[in-house]
């Protein structure tokens, strides 16, 4: 297909820490395209953020390395680029909001400045110029007051200002892919409700192609077109968010649907998924997910299941869905 | 709902204001009104549901309840008592019966100590009789820990684990009322359903009554019977749950209410939100706490602030739209 962006194949990130080898992302593949809105949604710790700052290569080496795979951005893959071409590419063509909002503020400077920095130095327009543009964005975000909000310094301003001036630095140089790594966990849910307005605004109006990380599934049906769920650093499942919503598939998306108590729904008690997260030190031979499972048949203990591809687009990684097993159903 | 209430926890103009100093040397003293003239019942057996944005109170209203800080103004009554006139000796045999449960499972244990320890260590310091170990085992087993976690240490548990641990240790002492603090929200979705159902649980088998404290509407709606509103130090409506939920009457929890992102994609709401900023509790403008965000706004909200009133026999609203009645 011509209008994807963004190839990402078999990527593979690993830490090495004191207790041991971490491998937080094992295998992660899937595709992005122009304009579309993918979720990654999964447990904490699942591998989410370092996902996204593989794609943009900020992971710290060491502790960690990314050990194989390709992001092929436009074509050209970004883990074979200069460190040179890489800061072109990164707050250029994709940029980030990162999940702690006030940690990525300097606070040393005002908003005005840190917003026209980034035009400055990717864009190599003058101050004048990079300041009337600020102001732009300011609006563009839904700050009353632009101008003042400019002079403002991030500690003056409250959370979801903060993450309105984040939002804004992310698309001062119309990026083609913005990665949100949890931009709401952080504020109040009628302070979330006035960002993901915005950020549905933004998606109609400018041509970016967004990522958005979150563990709340009431922020994905309202945002995603499509899903992909990880657990244990891997893709688990893919798929449109509609189908994912309506027919989830692998086991684990099945339960954490199940698990959520509805605001339209009177239930007794909760459905749950038994069991806890497995430690990355001690994750269990085959399937990740097993030792929690309902659906556990024999194989499943003893060889982990591909990331198969399913009919209408939709992918999954559980023996259930493969034809060498009787208990498909 | 309940039959006969009977009133188990009463919360009198409750004020707790924190001294801050200014930015600057020299500057001078302002007051942080955290919590600033609540007034609530508990009644025994239910689950009172406290919700609001992030600082409005909500965690200081609990500590206040179990005494971890001590009030500027107010008073509380349990099962009639008052008990902030008693003397921190008088009043150890009611510390027994009101406990609380944290918002953080990370920090909450001390980390140097065993669970079993931990579990037990209110026993001990309350100079409870028996078999201490054998009562720290069956609670353990009761908020489902393995007997074999007993030597083991905090940081070898998981979120959830660290919770069932927070919630046995204060289940220790047989309580009445427990102060819910976040009990869920830093635990993953996979898990969080397991410690509301471990809750539901408790509070039938033990009858217990709970102050639950949280930011998550549907959780709310999940274990709540009555639910009461706060914001920026006061409470604005305080109403049974289907009442809350079904005619909401205060702008905020109106906005509250429609902020809530469904999970469901056939659902996509038209999100509309409060614009407008939330004042900081220490320079509160006269009037309405929540004119700044409130489409209805009128020009008394600016100047006098609304009382609490009953409009329907247990719903209680603070804002001018309900004054008339
Ligand atoms: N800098 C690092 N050093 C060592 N280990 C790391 C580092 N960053 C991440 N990890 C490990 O990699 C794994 C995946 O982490 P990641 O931050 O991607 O999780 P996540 O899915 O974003 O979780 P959350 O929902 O909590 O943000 C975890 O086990 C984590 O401990
Ligand atoms: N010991 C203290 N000294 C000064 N200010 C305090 C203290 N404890 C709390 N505050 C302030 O009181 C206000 C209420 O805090 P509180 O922790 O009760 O809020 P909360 O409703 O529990 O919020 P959250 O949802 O974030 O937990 C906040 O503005 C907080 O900064
Ligand atoms: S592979 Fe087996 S254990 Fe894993 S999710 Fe599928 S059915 Fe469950
Ligand atoms: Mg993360
Ligand atoms: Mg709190």
């Amino acid at each position: 297909m011509t209008d994807t962006i963004l190839k990402v194949r078999d990527l593979k990130t690993f830490f090495q820490v004191e207790e041991g080898l971490v491998v937080a992302v094992d295998g992660v593949d899937f595709d992005l395209s122009v304009k579309e809105t993918l979720a990654i949604v999964g447990e904490s710790g699942s591998g989410k953020s370092v996902t996204a700052l593989s794609i943009l290569r900020l992971i710290q080496e060491p502790p960690g390395k990314i050990s194989s795979g390709e992001i092929l951005y436009q074509g050209k893959d970004l883990l074979k680029l200069t460190n040179n071409a890489m800061r072109r590419i990164r707050g250029n063509e994709i940029s980030m909001i990162f999940q702690e909002p006030m940690s990525s503020l300097n606070p040393v400077f005002t908003v005005g400045r840190q917003i026209s920095e980034v035009m400055i130095v990717h864009e190599k327009i003058s101050k004048k110029e990079a300041e009337a543009r600020a102001i732009e964005l300011i609006k563009l975000v839904g700050i009353p007051n632009p101008e003042k909000c400019m002079k403002n310094y991030p500690h003056q301003l409250s959370g979801g200002m903060r993450q309105r001036i984040m939002i804004a630095i992310a698309l001062a140089c119309k990026p083609k892919i913005l990665i949100a790594d949890e931009p709401t966990t952080a504020l109040d849910v009628t302070i979330q409700s006035q960002i993901l307005k915005l950020m549905l605004d933004l998606k109609n109006k400018l041509d970016t192609a967004i990522i958005i990380i979150t563990h709340d599934l009431g922020v994905v049906a309202q945002l995603a077109e499509n899903i992909m769920i990880m657990y244990a650093g891997r893709a688990v499942e893919f798929g449109d968010a509609r189908s994912i919503f309506k027919i989830p598939l692998h086991p684990y998306t099945e339960g954490l649907l199940n698990s959520i108590p509805k605001i339209d729904e009177n239930l007794k008690r909760l459905k749950i998924i038994e069991g806890t997260v497995p430690s990355p030190f001690d994750l269990p031979k085959g399937c990740k997910f097993s030792t929690r499972c309902k659906y556990i048949m024999k194989v499943c203990r003893e060889k982990e299941p591909e990331y198969q591809s399913l009919k209408d687009n939709r992918k999954v990684r559980c023996w259930k869905y493969s034809g060498a097993e009787e208990n498909v159903g | 709902m309940l039959d006969k209430k009977r009133e188990l926890l009463v919360v009198d103009n409750l004020k707790m204001h924190f001294v801050v100093r200014g930015e600057g040397f020299l500057s001078e003293r302002k007051y942080l009104r955290a919590v600033d003239g609540i007034s609530f019942t508990i009644y025994e057996g239910e689950v009172l549901g406290l919700v609001g944005e992030s600082g409005c109170g909500k965690t200081t209203t609990g500590k206040l309840i179990v005494r971890l800080l001590e009030p500027t103004e107010g008073k509380i009554f349990y099962k009639g008592t008052d008990i902030l006139s008693l003397t921190r000796k008088q009043f150890r045999k009611y510390r027994r019966e009101i406990q609380m449960i944290f918002q953080d499972p990370y920090s909450s244990l001390d980390p140097r100590q065993t669970i079993g320890k931990t579990i037990g260590e209110p026993l001990k310091v309350n100079k409870v009789k028996g078999d201490i170990d054998k009562k720290v085992k069956t609670l353990m087993k009761e908020v489902g820990l393995l007997e074999e976690f007993y030597n083991r240490y905090p940081h070898e548990f998981s979120g959830g684990q660290r919770q069932r641990i927070g919630v046995a240790r204060a289940l220790a002492l047989d309580p009445t009322l427990i102060v819910c603090d976040e009990p869920v929200s830093a635990l993953d979705v996979s898990i969080q359903a397991q410690i509301i159902n471990l809750m539901q649980d408790l509070q039938e088998k033990f009858q217990l009554t709970y102050l639950f404290i949280s930011h998550d509407m549907s959780v709310v709606k999940h274990m709540c019977d009555r639910v009461a509103v706060m914001y920026l130090g006061k409470l604005v409506e305080l109403a049974e749950k289907d009442k809350l939920f079904e005619t909401p009457k205060h702008p905020y929890t109106k906005v509250l209410l429609k902020s809530i992102p469904v999970p469901d994609p056939d659902k996509k709401k038209e999100q509309e939100a409060a614009m407008g900023d939330v004042p900081s509790s220490i320079d509160l403008p006269p009037g309405c706490r929540f004119q700044s965000r409130c489409k209805e706004c009128k020009d008394v909200c600016k100047f006098v602030e609304p009382e609490l009133l009953e409009i329907e026999p247990g719903h209680f609203v603070r804002c001018y739209l309900y004054n008339s009645k």
